[in-house]
């Protein structure tokens, strides 16, 4: 499985140590690296991109607060990342924000595909709105940001296995929502 | 399993492709502007939080600091009203001074052992440590040679720790005595009945042959050296209330204190008036 995984390079780990001095320049090249792949992760949380924006947003100010805490340079992506979602999630059951979302007919984004294919994504969209925001952070951490099983068990707290078995779990249950078996 | 993986796959590859759709131009300097302003005001919104709470917290610590000091109180006044004054006793012949350390700590008597003080030093006479007993309330003879007291045991265990608790049982008046400031073996030892009590307080007779002292509802009058005792009906008085009595010049008599009355027993008659 291709992941989106991006080793930190030097001078982002330098960006890093100085950052947490209180660098601010040092602190934009850190966003600029990250911010996409934040809103990426949390777009696929919250299925608005608006509220990614929002939760992105709240996770940068915690992210320069608490930097010197960050022991290993090596994490600051799955560590970002990570608080991003946690924001989505907290977003998200602020606002109750459960209703299904519709795809807009003249979406952007959505043009120039099949129809068939149109279809297929907004069954997908529909499937994710109803799962917990817990459930649709696991899948976007896993499948969007590329975590591995001990970084999703960091990230919820949870152990490797319970991570593994709850992930393959909602595997089954979309599989189920989405007619593929 | 293979479909599961399919299907797998196929759910990943469709997630990032709309994942990507969360694409949008963004500020970094910015954003870095916007967060270290935020986090900036958090730490002020904090601080004011808690320059808010500070009056509220210092009156929990004054109202948390006098209820200590009301229940200090009530513990000490406690303590005070189970207790006797130490009085220590002042031999009429070299000078020296009897004090029983602490013995009536409210935790008991291990701690009651009888001290000689002399030439600015003080030195144990009576009681070691570990002997789990009390001596109380030592008493000169009028001659200076003897030293009588009270003594109970603290505890049934023969501790160097525990104090045992008031009030104390197999209590006892005893006669030593005393040669260049060293007890003696007993002279006279009077066992009282078995039962919780105070320790008694002897008072010697002006001829230095007898020493009284109060039990329960009784005074008893004990001769030294032979021990012959005698037992006169006096008060019962409330525990921690044990009443004075106090010889009379020609030792005939002993007036016996009470809460507002005097009892005199005449000791040749047994008479009270």
């Amino acid at each position: 499985m291709a992941t989106l995984v991006v080793p930190i390079d030097d001078s982002l780990s330098g960006a890093v140590a100085l950052a947490a001095t209180g660098d601010e320049t040092a602190f934009a090249r850190i966003i600029q690296a990250h911010h996409d792949d934040m809103t990426r992760v949390c777009f696929v949380i919250c299925g608005d991109l608006d509220v990614a924006d929002e939760a992105v947003q709240a996770a940068w100010p915690i992210a320069w607060r608490k930097l010197g805490s960050l022991r290993d340079p090596d994490r600051l992506r799955p560590w970002l990342v990570s608080i991003a979602a946690n924001e989505a999630r907290q977003l998200i059951r602020r606002r109750r924000r459960r209703t299904v979302v519709e795809l807009a007919v003249t979406d952007p984004a959505m043009s120039g595909v099949d129809p068939a294919g149109r279809v297929a994504d907004l069954d997908l969209i529909n499937a994710l709105a109803r799962l917990d925001p817990d459930d649709r952070a696991l899948l976007a951490l896993r499948y969007v940001a590329g975590f591995d099983s001990t970084e999703l068990a960091r990230a919820f707290g949870r152990s490797p296995s319970g991570t593994r078995a709850r992930l393959a779990r909602l595997l089954d249950r979309l599989r189920t929502e989405l007619r593929d078996d | 399993m293979t479909d599961r993986l399919d299907f797998e796959t196929r759910l990943e590859e469709r997630l990032r492709a709309r994942a990507t759709l969360a694409s949008r131009p963004f500020d970094p300097a910015e954003i870095a502007r916007q967060a270290v302003a935020v986090t900036g005001r958090q730490r002020r919104i904090r601080k004011l939080e808690w320059t808010a709470a500070r009056p509220a917290l210092g009156w929990w610590v004054v109202a948390l600091l006098l209820a200590i000091a009301v229940l200090g109180a009530v513990a000490g006044v406690g303590a005070f009203l189970r207790q006797r004054p130490v009085v220590p006793a002042s031999s009429p012949s070299n000078g020296l001074i009897a004090v029983s350390a602490n013995p009536n700590d409210i935790d008991g008597g291990e701690a009651g052992d009888i001290y000689l003080v002399g030439d600015g030093a003080a030195r144990r006479i009576i009681g070691v440590d570990g002997d789990g007993v009390a001596q109380a309330c030592p008493a000169f003879s009028p001659d200076g040679g003897r030293l009588a007291y009270g003594e109970a045991r603290a505890s049934d265990q023969p501790v160097s720790s525990f104090r045992g608790r008031w009030p104390v049982t197999d209590r006892a008046v005893v006669v030593v005595g005393l040669n260049d400031g060293d007890a003696s073996v007993p002279l006279v030892r009077v066992t009282l009945p078995t039962g919780p009590g105070e320790i008694p307080c002897p008072e010697w007779s002006p001829d230095g042959g007898r020493v009284a002292f109060r039990f329960e509802a009784e005074l008893w009058v004990a001769d030294v050296p032979s021990g012959e005792t005698t037992v006169y009906p006096v008060f019962r008085v409330p525990w921690g209330k044990l009443g004075d009595h106090q010889w009379s010049r020609d030792g005939s008599r002993i007036a016996v204190a009470e809460d507002g009355q005097i009892l005199v027993v005449g000791m040749t008659t047994a008479s009270q008036t």
